[in-house]
Order: structure tokens, then sequence, then C-alpha cells
């Protein structure tokens, strides 16, 4: 009898034991992810399915200037995946020593747009970048071709279709793409040449129009992206990176105006 | 060293130093001495600058100049010219940026007059204008020569605001604060510290000058 | 109406002492009247009523027949309308401007030629000649003082008042330029007003006395019936020997 006292709270807590160690899952990786300005919506959307697929994994985004970034992660700034507007950062990273092993890859083709709002009185679907000439367009935003890849391709493009001279007077330089969005946006500036995975975000469809520029007039916008070695989550990371290049990653781009790379 | 972008910082910060001294002293004039009940609203509204992010203020300056808003639109229809990125919309964005930092100080300077200076003129039948002329700001001249070489100094830093509403045209409103920025945004480090230099060196010029003076002209300035 | 200074006012201060004048001068020029009572017992805020430097909260200031305060009929005339002088307790000059500035503030809109003259009508009259290029700062308490007045007179004003005028003076100098303002005041030809809680002030200074307590005033009359003392020892007594 006593025996059985004893047994029945030892067999309890066991019980209870097996059913919270049942109960818990793996602990969760923290990813930390610095990306370029336009990727914001179709990174959001991305990483609402990849949450799916690995709940395990939380990731939170920081957005922002690729610049920007390239400067703090040369500086030993703590994210975990870098995710640039323009391939040429992380391949810098990767020659300072920066980058884990084998991790620098492309992860979209970007394409640049013309873009004007709703009520706008120019027909860029017919005129294209001509519309830009026009005198009733005073200022034309484009970021700064400095340090934005987009904006450099927005410049490559005037120039490659000859109307930069004539449109150099009225640029007006957005310290990244979202701000030149902006300018567009609020009617401060008529017209302006921003990403096309921006064009496409639902808030921009409702206030703006665009047409895309000719893929020929301007060097391909190649963004890459790497995994910094300084990483704690690089399994964490890898997976996040995978998916991204993998198919249901890459059609959430191409949906977003992110081509993809070629095979 | 980008000239053009320290000219045009110090044509800014010039103006605006001067723009200040014609709307601030009227400003502060009434900050102290009115007795309104709802004073202490306008003082909360002119000291807003000072709390608010330079950002936002840049951010809604932009809305509120544009061609949409009623205030910009109006510009246009007067001027011909557009008000976003242009240098007037910067100096009119200095301005309200840096106000804070004007009236407050030109407050303190008026309120430090002895009270009874002040009677006395009134007494011999100057008018409050007048007695605003000819006593306080003679009284108060230290301190608004002080405020003014600071809004200078001030507005030569300005950023927040300038990277909102100015557009970065070079000649225009690509400031130096601006051209600093460029340059490491574009890792130009070597560019960067050079300009970076120099505004160091002209601004602690101009606060050993101002200090200075304080010490020996001012010093012997009846009532501070 | 009187012909002389009518003042009957009202004035309350929020949780404070709460003040009923009623006072009159006669338009004698050259009279001096004294305000005499303790600190706190209002007289200095009856002189400023007077001013135009506050405000009663009801009642009638007025001289001769021009209505300077009457919240009647609404009527509150800036101290800029008044026509009066004003000596502050420590004179109140302005340090920036020379004597010269000093005395002629409040002749700006006078002709050049007829500001000239009353400045050297009144440094002469007051013994400041030679001075107009000094600073406030470079003179002695006594030409303060003298400044001050002929400062406030500069204007030719029909009522002189003057709060606490020798207070800010040491005890050695308080003799000398007590006489020395009573003369001037004396001579002015101006009716004046004179505030003080110093007793032998009072005696010396005055001719008419209204001693004030408590927000009121209480008693009026020639100085020496109001202190009750013989006018004739008190002056004998304030004289400096020789």
């Amino acid at each position: 009898m006593r025996a059985l006292g004893t047994v029945a709270p030892v067999v309890r807590s066991v019980f209870a034991l097996a059913l919270l160690l049942c109960a818990r899952r793996a602990p969760a990786a923290d990813v930390s992810v610095a990306a370029a300005a336009d990727l914001k919506f179709a990174l959001d959307t991305a990483l609402g399915d990849f949450r799916k697929v690995r709940p395990d994994v939380d990731v939170k985004v920081t957005y922002g200037s690729s610049g920007n970034f390239f400067s703090q992660l040369s500086n030993g700034a703590p994210f975990d995946v870098f995710l640039s507007a323009d391939a040429e950062y992380p391949r810098k990273l990767e020659e300072a020593g920066l980058v884990l092993e084998g991790t620098r890859f492309l992860y979209a083709v970007g394409r640049i747009v013309l873009f004007v709002p709703l009520a706008s009185p120019l027909e860029i679907e017919k005129a294209g970048i001509r519309a830009l000439v026009d005198p009733r367009v005073r200022h034309v935003a484009i970021a700064n071709p400095r340090h934005a890849p987009y904006g450099r391709a927005a410049e490559a493009a005037m120039r490659s279709l000859g109307f930069y001279d004539a449109v150099k007077e009225k640029l007006v330089l957005g310290e990244n793409v979202a701000q030149t969005a902006q300018f567009v946006e609020t009617g401060s500036a008529d017209a302006g040449i921003i990403a096309l995975g921006l064009a496409l975000a639902p808030e921009l469809q409702k206030t703006g129009r665009y047409v895309e520029l000719p893929l020929s007039s301007y060097p391909r916008i190649e963004q890459g992206g790497a995994i910094l070695k300084s990483t704690k989550e690089p399994d964490a990371a890898r997976a996040l990176r995978a998916f991204l290049v993998g198919p249901k990653g890459r059609e959430t781009l191409k949906r977003f105006g992110f081509f993809l790379p070629d095979a | 060293m980008d000239w053009q972008a320290i000219g045009l910082s110090a044509r800014l910060s010039l103006l605006t130093s001067a723009v200040l001294l014609v709307i601030g002293l009227p400003v502060a004039y009434w900050l102290t001495f009115s007795k309104r009940r709802w004073k202490f609203l306008v003082e909360a509204v002119v000291a807003l600058p000072l709390v608010l992010p330079p950002t936002v203020l840049g951010f809604y300056l932009l809305l509120a100049m544009g061609p949409r808003s009623p205030f910009g639109a109006g510009w246009e229809r007067v001027t011909g010219k557009l008000l976003p990125f242009s240098f007037e919309g910067l100096l009119i964005a200095s301005i309200l940026y840096s106000m804070p930092f004007a009236s407050q100080p030109f407050a303190s300077a008026f309120a430090r007059v002895d009270r009874r200076l002040i009677e006395a003129s009134w007494t011999m039948g100057v008018s409050r204008r007048r007695t605003f002329l000819r006593l306080i700001v003679p009284l108060s001249m230290p301190g608004i020569v002080t405020v003014l070489v600071l809004s200078f100094a001030h507005t030569l830093g300005e950023f927040g605001v300038v990277l909102m509403v100015g557009g970065n045209r070079p000649g225009i409103t690509r400031t130096v604060s601006i051209s600093i920025y460029d340059d490491v945004q574009a890792l130009s480090y070597a560019s960067a510290a050079r300009t970076s230099l120099f505004l160091l060196a002209v601004s602690f010029v101009v606060l050993a000058v101002t200090y200075g003076l304080r010490r020996s002209v001012w010093a012997a300035w009846p009532m501070d | 109406m009187a012909d002389g200074l009518t003042v009957r006012i009202r004035k309350s201060f929020r949780g404070g002492p709460a003040f009923d004048f009623a006072l009159d001068l006669p338009p004698a020029g050259g009279l001096v009247t004294v305000l005499f009572g303790p600190s706190g017992a209002g007289k200095t805020t009856l002189l400023r009523c007077v001013a135009g430097l506050e405000r009663p909260d009801e009642g009638l200031v007025a001289l001769g027949d021009t209505a300077w305060f009457d919240s009647a009929r609404g009527v509150d005339l800036p101290p800029q309308d008044r026509r009066l002088g004003f000596l502050f307790q420590e004179y109140a000059l302005f340090p920036h401007l020379t004597v010269a500035g000093n005395v002629t503030y409040g002749l700006a809109r006078s002709a050049v030629a007829e500001r000239e003259h009353r400045l050297k009508t009144l440094l002469s009259l007051f013994s400041l000649d030679g001075l107009g290029a000094r600073f406030p700062a470079q003179l002695s308490g006594g030409q303060r003082q003298r400044v001050a007045l002929a400062r406030a007179l500069a204007g030719q004003p029909r009522l002189l008042l003057l709060d606490e005028p020798l207070s800010a003076l040491d005890e050695p100098l308080r003799i000398p330029l007590r006489e020395e303002l009573r003369e001037n005041l004396v001579s002015s030809g101006v009716p004046s007003l004179v505030v003080t809680h110093d007793r032998a002030d009072a005696l010396a200074l005055g001719d008419r006395m209204a001693t004030v307590v408590d927000g009121s005033i209480r008693s009026v009359g020639s100085v020496r019936e109001t202190l009750g003392e013989s006018a004739g020892d008190a002056r004998c007594g304030a004289r400096p020997s020789l």
C-alpha cells in the first residue's frame, strides 16, 4: 500500500515532464536582416510565406539605404543577412572578409520605371521618358546617383536615351529610392524614376501610374545579398537564403517586380 | 572641397540670421510683454521646432510648400515658381526651424531689462514701440548679437530639415552638411573629412570670437 | 471739479491687501505733499495708480478737468498721455545714454534747437553744467538725483511723483541731498507727491502730508499738524550744522 502511495506521485511527475518536453518546440532563432528600401513590400510578403514554412525562425528586417548598411556592416553592425540593391556592396564586404564563405548570392534583377502621380496630365504611356521634357514638368526626382543604384540606373537611362541634358536642371535627388517616390507621391516633384518594386506596392499603385523604361538603356541592376560571417544563426540564415532563391521566394519577388537572375 | 556647397550654406545662414532678427525681435517682444491669457499656446507653438524631430518638421514643411497645399499654390501664383526644392523654400524651412533658437533668447534678454527703466520711459511720454526701439533693444544688444552669431552657426549645421525639403540640388539646396553626408554615403571618406574639418574650424573661430568679444567689449556694456 | 489732483480709487490684490484711497491735492505749484506711512500700507500703489503704471479696480483719477482714469466712463490713459514726471527709487537712469541723453530722452518730438535750449536750461538749473557727456555710472549719488529730477521735469509735467527718492542714499549724503531736493521741488513750480516711510524725510520735504495706513488715507493736513510736532523745531533740527 505504501508502495502505491509513492509510485503515484512519481508517475504523475514523469507524465507531466514528458508532456512538457513534447509540448516544447525547438528554441526560436532570431535572424536580423538589413534590406534595401525598395524591397519592402516584396520582402514583407515573402517573409510571411517563410514564417509558415519555418515558424521557428523569427526574422526582423530593417529597411534602408544599401550604402548606409554597407558602411554600418563594414564597422561591425550586428546583422545576419544583407540584401542590397547593389550587388557591388556584398562583393566589397566579401573582399573585406566579412561574408560567410560561399553565401554571396544574386537574388533579383531590378527594373526602373517612370512614375507620375495619378492625376498627372503627362501621357507617359505614350511618350515614355520624352514626357520629362514637357515644360509642365518642373522637378524630376531620382535617387542620388552617387550612392543609390537605382539613381545610377536612372541617370544612365536618361543619358543613353539622350534626355539627360534637357532634364539636368530639373533634377531633384532623393536620399534613397523611397524618398524619391515620396517626392512624386506628394506632388512636390512632377515625375520621378523609381524602382519597379516600389511602383508595384499597393500604396503607390493607388496614388500613381508608371511606365517601364527600356531595359537596354541602363546597366543591369543586380541585387545581391550575403550572409555575414559574424552571424550567430548561420543555419537559420542559410534557410532564409535558400527560401529566397527557391521557387516560392522567386515567385513572390517576381510578383513585386524583382525579376529572377538567370538560373 | 565643395566650395559651392560652402558658399550656399554661408548664404543660407546669413539670410536666416538676418530674417530671424527682423521677425524674431517683435515675436520675442510680444512673448515678453503680452499679458494675453493664451500666450502660453503661442509659446508652445514657437518652441515646437525645438522638440520636433527635424525630419518630421521637414516632412510636413514639404507638404505645406507643395503645389497641392494652399500656401504652396499661392506662392506659385504670386511668384510663378515652385517652393519645394528651391532656395526660398529652404530659407523658409531654416527660419521656422531656428525660430525658437532666436526668439527665446531674445525674450530672455528683454526680460532682463529693468522694468523700472521701461516705466521711466513711459512716464516721459515715449510710446511702447519707441521704448522698445530706444531702450529695450540697445540694452539687450549683447544678447541679441550672441543670438545672431549662434543662429548663423546653428544653420550652418542644419541637416534633417534640409534632407527632407532640399532635394539636394547643387548650388541651390545642396548645403555643406548634405555634401558631407553624400560623400560618406558614396564612401569618399577623405573628401568628407576635409569638408568636415573646414566646417569645424569655421564654427570654432566664430564661437571663439563671439565669446571673446563678450568678455572685453560686452563686459563694459551697461546693464547686461 | 477741483482744479488740483483728485484721487478716488479702490484696488485689491488677489489673496492680498485691499486699498481704498480718497485724496485731493490743491493745484498750488511747488507745493510738496508727502504720502507717509509704513511699508505695505499702499503708498507706492497709490502713486503708481496716479501715474498709470498700475490700474485701479474702479474709481477716478483726475488732474483739474482732465480725467486720467475713470472706470465709470471707461477712461484709462497710459502714462505717456498724462503729462507727469516720475522719480523712481534709485532713479532708473538709462545706463546706455549720457546725462544729456537721459535728460532729453522725452523731448524727441521737439525741434533740435528747442531741445538743446531746454537741456542747457535744465543743466544749469540743477548745477549739472559740464556733465552733459558723462554716463550715469560716472556720477555721484547727488548728481544722479539731480539728473533724475531734471529728466522728470524736462517735459514740463503738470504733476511730479516721487517714490522714496532718498531711500537709496547712505546717511551722510541723505541730509544735504534732502535739503537740495526740497529746494528743487519748491522752485520747480510743479506740484509734487512724495512717497516716504521715513519720518525725517517727511518733515524735511513736505508742506502737506497724508498718512497712509493699511490701504487707506487716515489724515491729511500740514506736516506739522499731522505729525503732531512743532514744525519749526523739526525743521531747525534737520538743518545740518555748518
